[in-house]
């Protein structure tokens, strides 16, 4: 009774000390806007309060990119991406580039706590089939998926 | 000259030419002055010297530690060339293709638009655009 009682106290006391946090998992969409074919693409996505991490990327709708977009797969493998940058290019003719409002990556999230993360999306660059730049807007949508 | 010495008398019966012959055995040997041997000595320095022995066993001696200093410096430099590992910045591969001021995908699509021709392979374009993505270059490694 002597050692049981101690133990007890001890199992307690630490699940006082740790309280469970709430974890969420979601997706997020990535949409690329442009008014001419997209060669390539590279955006940088951040979490303003520190909540996010990152667990996995998918790729886009567009035939031409067709392949997993390139990131940091050892740092979302290893649980350490509270942010990331994703980018990708096509070599397809110019034809099978996308235009328009496009999907380019889905991303999948680990949330801590209740509240909302501000997520934060920086267009690197965008670029049409000659390789210049070209005008581009990047948006996000939660997936309904 | 007594007859009465015995070893004389023997001498009286051989032949004339042979006690000639014994008698000059007898005489002290041609004496050679120092003179002498100097003169001999400075007609062989000038023969061996009007050869050109010495130099002709030097040139090739020259000659040969060249050749071996050269082979050395040529093992070394193949040894270095073989073991030096790659280069990890890759300067050639890793640069601002497009010339835009920053290191992007844009110039690793650049970059594979002339695979094949420019030496690069598609595993280097790989390697470029996860590099170009790594957090801990912050990302756009700009």
């Amino acid at each position: 009774m002597r050692v049981v009682l101690p133990l007890l106290l001890l199992v307690s006391a630490v699940g006082h000390a740790a309280p469970t946090e709430s974890v969420r998992f979601s997706a997020i969409e990535v949409y690329l806007t442009t008014e001419q074919p997209v060669s390539a693409w590279q955006f940088e996505l951040t979490e303003a309060n520190a909540l996010m991490q990152v667990v996995g990327v998918e790729n886009g709708e567009s035939p031409a990119f067709a392949d997993a977009p390139y990131y940091d797969r050892a740092a979302v493998e290893n649980g350490l991406a509270d942010r990331i940058t994703i980018a990708d290019f096509s070599l397809a003719d110019e034809k099978r580039l996308p235009v328009g409002k496009t999907r380019i990556a889905t991303v999948h999230l680990l949330t801590r706590g209740d509240r909302e993360p501000q997520l934060e999306t920086v267009l690197v660059v965008a670029t049409g089939y000659n390789g210049q730049a070209i005008d581009a807007s990047i948006s996000l949508s939660k997936s309904t998926e | 000259m007594s007859t009465d010495d015995p070893h004389l008398q023997e001498l009286d019966a051989l032949p004339e030419s042979l006690v000639d012959a014994l008698r000059s055995a007898d005489r002290p040997p041609a004496l050679i002055t120092s003179r002498v041997d100097r003169e001999i000595a400075d007609l062989a320095a000038g023969q061996f010297a009007g050869r050109g022995g010495g130099a002709r066993r030097s040139r090739p001696a020259r000659v040969g530690m060249v050749a071996m200093a050269a082979s050395v410096l040529i093992a070394v430099a193949a040894l270095l060339s073989v073991f030096r590992g790659p280069d990890p910045e890759r300067g050639s591969i890793y640069a601002d293709i497009d010339g835009s001021g920053r290191i992007d995908i844009a110039d690793v699509r650049a970059l594979a638009r002339d695979v094949g021709s420019n030496g690069v392979s598609r595993a280097e374009i790989e390697a470029f655009a996860a590099r170009v993505v790594e957090l801990d270059r912050g990302g756009d490694a700009t």
